[in-house]
């Protein structure tokens, strides 16, 4: 497989504090690649280091198939674009004035694009407001504008959707989704909001107090979430007699409420907690979710 | 370098720090005239030559390229703009002394402006200047002095990442080192010795007794010190270049431009150094 981002036993120390030790990533070509973590578990931290913005104290790490010792990493990081926390814009320009300025940054020949770049991200109506009066979510947009500038194979985008409204999110998704599908980017979105993220990634990094906890990919993370039947029963020792029985496996969540991981046939279910004298009153499926593996992977103390 | 020089200069046509600068430095130094013809009007005992005037800027300029540094530069750090430089491929040094390069024009850009216009407006009103060799050297010593400025609050911008801290410190250490050239200033023009005084004598006629060393007067080694001091500080610089009526040059103004030069690549290289293992957020 080929990979954009490769990190090597990557590590970061603030003076006695370690943000991140050992880590080790892969983000490949062409993927969406979901970064989640808690708050301070050191994702921002990891993107600071791939772009260039700190250094780190051990490790290296590849953009492009380079490694950060080399003195090309700067030429290669102009195949991509970032966008660090808040987005890189400024206050007193207007989106046209902002995109003028990064095209001079880069050295781009033709403001010819711009255009279509504001187009690109919706901003193409805003006309003489400065950025300083911007929503939140145009402020995002237009520094994703910004960091497309370059024309980028590559984008790190940190918290996209941080304090955006539903619409906001809505068409954060549906930018990301595009310049992904259609414009071959790959990306790496670092994001609290898990339900957001799983409709977009392919990959998946965890990280936690600065270690990478694990990679997978969206297919294997869906194989791997186990599916079960959520069932509201009148008598719970009735339900445990009968499952026991049956060998099959389950857990038990309060008086009248469990989890049945197993598959089972629900006519047989019923009529043998209805020998039982047991009512069953409700039941449905349940799979688990990117929320519920990351909370078992940190150990259920969540704060993503 | 020559993106980010294009960049910057683009940003640089549009900031109102800038223009501000150009307003109140020329405005500063040709109300200064206008009054002073007008007491030259008055009072007859007042001649005054467009040489006092030209170089005025000089004693200003200073505190211009600290808010300019603070405003202009800081604004990278506060709205993230830096963020885009470094990750477009641009290094370090490069981001550095595009930044030096910027602050040293504007502020060369606003004495020079304000240095024509005094000409402009000085020379009809108090007549050409009498000692042009004096002069073209004032404004060589000063576009110097407006470098170690730059050099400086440069440095302070480039290391100090929040905005209004470095408001407070670029702004704060234009005075302190004003308070310093004031001090010294001070110090050096004690005179040596002090006027006798008057007393009536036993005829009854008015005497003046022997003048009688001044103990503030600098002697030796500390004046040494001072007069160092006075030529070695950019502000004691801004003095020297606005001393009296404009006829008089610094002493030493090679020594001067050499301090001036010292100042501003001794600030480069240490800030080019430590901007290289800033981490930047």
């Amino acid at each position: 497989m080929e990979y954009v981002l490769t990190t090597a036993a990557l590590q970061k120390k603030y003076g006695n504090f370690t943000a991140l030790r050992d880590v080790t990533m892969h983000v490949p070509k062409g993927s969406i690649y979901g970064f989640v973590g808690k708050n301070g578990s050191g994702k921002t931290t990891l993107i600071r280091l791939v772009c260039g913005l700190q250094t780190p104290t051990a490790g290296t790490c590849e953009l492009f198939g380079i490694s950060s010792g080399q003195k090309e990493i700067i030429e290669s990081r102009k195949r991509m674009g970032a966008v660090v926390e808040t987005p890189s814009i400024y206050l007193d320009m207007t989106a046209e004035e902002n995109l003028k300025e990064q095209y001079r940054i880069l050295g781009l020949p033709s403001f010819d694009t711009i255009p279509h770049l504001l187009d690109l991200v919706g901003l193409n109506h805003t006309g003489r407001k400065k950025a300083k009066n911007f929503s939140l979510g145009m402020r995002q947009r237009l520094g994703i504008a910004v960091a497309l500038a370059g024309s980028p194979d590559f984008l790190i985008l940190d918290e996209p959707a941080n304090g955006l409204d539903p619409q906001g999110i809505i068409e954060m998704r549906e930018l990301l989704l595009t310049l992904n599908r259609e414009h071959g980017i790959t990306l790496l979105i670092s994001s609290h909001i898990l339900d957001e993220l799983s409709r977009l990634a392919t990959h998946y990094g965890f990280i936690d107090n600065g270690t990478i906890l694990r990679e997978i990919s969206a297919e294997d993370l869906e194989a791997s979430c186990r599916k079960c039947l959520c069932v509201t029963v009148s008598d719970m020792r009735a339900l445990c007699v009968v499952l026991d029985r049956k060998g099959i496996e389950y857990r038990a969540l309060s008086e009248s409420d469990a989890e049945i991981y197993d598959s089972v046939a629900i006519t047989d279910l019923v009529t043998a907690l209805s020998a039982e004298g047991c009512l069953l009153s409700r039941i449905h499926e349940r799979e688990e979710g990117l929320e519920n593996y990351y909370m078992n992977l940190i150990g259920g103390k969540c704060d993503a | 370098m020559r993106k980010l020089l294009s960049a910057g200069f683009a940003r640089l046509w549009r900031n109102k720090v800038f223009w501000t600068g150009h307003i109140l430095i020329s405005g500063v130094i040709i109300l200064a005239m206008l009054s002073n013809y007008r007491e030259q009007q008055q009072y007859y005992d007042f001649t005054y030559t467009s040489d006092t005037f030209i170089p005025g800027c000089y004693m200003f300029i200073g505190c211009f390229t600290a808010v300019f540094a603070a405003l202009f530069l800081g604004t990278e750090y506060s709205d993230g703009t830096i963020r885009n430089k470094l990750i477009a491929g641009h290094t370090r040094a490069s981001l550095y002394l595009s930044s030096l390069i910027l602050t040293l024009a504007a502020s060369l850009l606003v004495s020079t402006v304000s240095v024509l216009l005094a000409a402009a407006v000085g020379i009809p009103l108090f007549g050409p200047p009498v000692n042009i060799p004096l002069l073209l050297e004032k404004i060589g010593v000063g576009s110097l002095l407006v470098l170690s400025f730059a050099a400086l609050f440069t440095f302070l911008a480039m290391l100090i990442h929040n905005k209004s801290l470095l408001s407070v410190t670029a702004v704060l250490t234009f005075f302190l080192l004003l308070f310093a050239a004031l001090f010294v200033a001070k110090r050096l023009e004690e005179p040596e010795y002090i006027t006798g005084r008057y007393s009536l004598s036993v005829n009854g006629e008015l005497v003046q007794d022997d003048p009688v060393p001044n103990p503030s007067y600098l002697r030796g080694t500390k004046r040494a010190v001072y007069e160092f001091l006075q030529e070695f500080l950019p502000t004691g610089q801004s003095f020297l270049l606005n001393r009296g009526d404009g006829s008089a040059g610094p002493a030493h103004p090679l020594r001067m431009a050499v301090y001036s030069l010292l100042l501003a690549l001794v600030n480069t290289l240490g800030g080019i150094l430590a901007f290289r293992r800033k981490d930047i957020n």
